[in-house]
């Protein structure tokens, strides 16, 4: 398949080195930058792997980890893939802490009938909806195909970084890329749940 | 898209759809493209939802967020080395092996506790006879052989041993 187009050389540069490397020996000013630079993404992430009311709170738990874990930062993959990573872990961690009911991160319950595009006040109000509609749809999806897809299409990161990002093959992440987005358009077209799946 | 002649497209599916695929899977996928309607339409799927995701406007964090974050994390570098131990959490669990090696060393040292009654039996002072009379671990068998054998003040243990012999 070969490397994504999109800054494929083997040895990525890595933005935040300088910052990491200050903040590793202990500079909490450096940190702050790496906060400043990645708090909106990671939150938007967070969000979309664990719902609105939970987002800021993964969110900040990754940060408090990704500083006391930089000691052992070995830069084997940029600091933006390793955050990353931080992030989907400690997603993880608090989804298997709450109770199962607690639903989809849209805030549970059946993903949102279509809506009727002719009957659509204005493009603000459609664009509201229309988020609203992919998240529940989101939130519908089983989480690792949920990880990969908002990995690539919302975050944008190549498929190698996702892999380093799950701790998966390559090939996996590709696999549950395109099932992610094939189960994601079955969810919008049927908001009941889709038990049978592509295959 | 039947699982046999397909399922080798979809990772050229995906890329397709969101331009990462090299100039060699393009060649590939197109030539299968030409003859696979439903390839052309998981195609179409795999783009249409890159586009309605990647269109999601970036929703980020709340005011004060960053300075919040850091404050805890400050907080959490003052906090005196001694607390930590309080958090127990972090190191009882460690101590686990240690636990283990101390007991099997206790173990090995001091050997099976046996609790046979012939040993406790071994194991225990020998009665005055007055005192077994009224000793539950006595049979009115042996009572009787004290009654008629014994002295008063001779012990049980001698007085049945001496039965025995």
């Amino acid at each position: 398949m070969g490397d994504s187009p999109e800054g494929g050389t083997p040895a990525r540069r890595d933005d935040d080195r300088a910052e990491v490397e200050r903040a590793a020996r202990g500079d909490l000013d450096a940190f702050g930058v790496l906060v400043g630079r990645y708090q909106h993404r990671v939150v938007h992430f967070a969000r979309s792997l664990a719902g609105h009311a939970e987002a800021e709170d993964i969110a900040q738990e990754a940060f408090l980890r990704a500083y006391h874990g930089l000691a052992g930062f070995r830069g084997a993959s940029t600091f933006k893939t390793w955050l990353y990573r931080i992030v989907v872990n400690t997603a993880r961690t608090h989804r298997a802490r709450r109770p199962a009911e607690a639903g989809s991160p849209a805030g549970g319950g059946d993903p949102a009938p279509l809506i009727d595009r002719a009957a659509a006040p204005g493009d603000l109000e459609r664009a509201v909806i229309d988020r609203d509609r992919i998240d529940r749809a989101l939130g519908a999806l089983p989480p690792e195909l949920r990880e990969a897809v908002v990995l690539r299409d919302v975050e944008g990161l190549d498929y190698r970084e996702i892999a380093a990002a799950l701790g998966v093959p390559l090939g996996t992440v590709e696999s549950r890329i395109f099932r992610g987005r094939a189960r994601l358009r079955q969810v919008l077209l049927d908001p009941a749940p889709a038990g049978k799946g592509l295959r | 898209m039947t699982r046999d002649r397909c399922a080798g497209y979809e990772p050229m599916l995906a890329r397709a759809a969101d331009g990462s695929l090299d100039e060699d899977g393009r060649v590939r996928l197109t030539a299968h493209l030409e003859g696979c309607a439903s390839c052309r339409a998981a195609l179409e799927v795999q783009i249409a939802m890159r586009q309605a995701l990647a269109a999601i406007p970036v929703a980020g964090a709340s005011p004060g967020f960053a300075a919040r974050t850091l404050a805890r994390i400050d907080a959490a570098r003052r906090r005196p080395a001694w607390i930590e131990l309080w958090d127990f959490r972090r190191w009882t669990w460690r101590l686990a092996p240690v636990a283990g090696a101390l007991a099997l060393c206790a173990y090995l040292v001091t050997g099976p506790v046996s609790t046979t009654p012939d040993d406790a039996f071994a194991a225990a002072e020998p009665l005055p006879v007055s005192a077994a009379l009224w000793s539950d671990g006595v049979s009115e068998t042996d009572v009787l052989s004290l009654l008629l054998l014994a002295g008063a003040d001779d012990s049980l243990a001698g007085s049945l041993d001496g039965r025995l012999q």
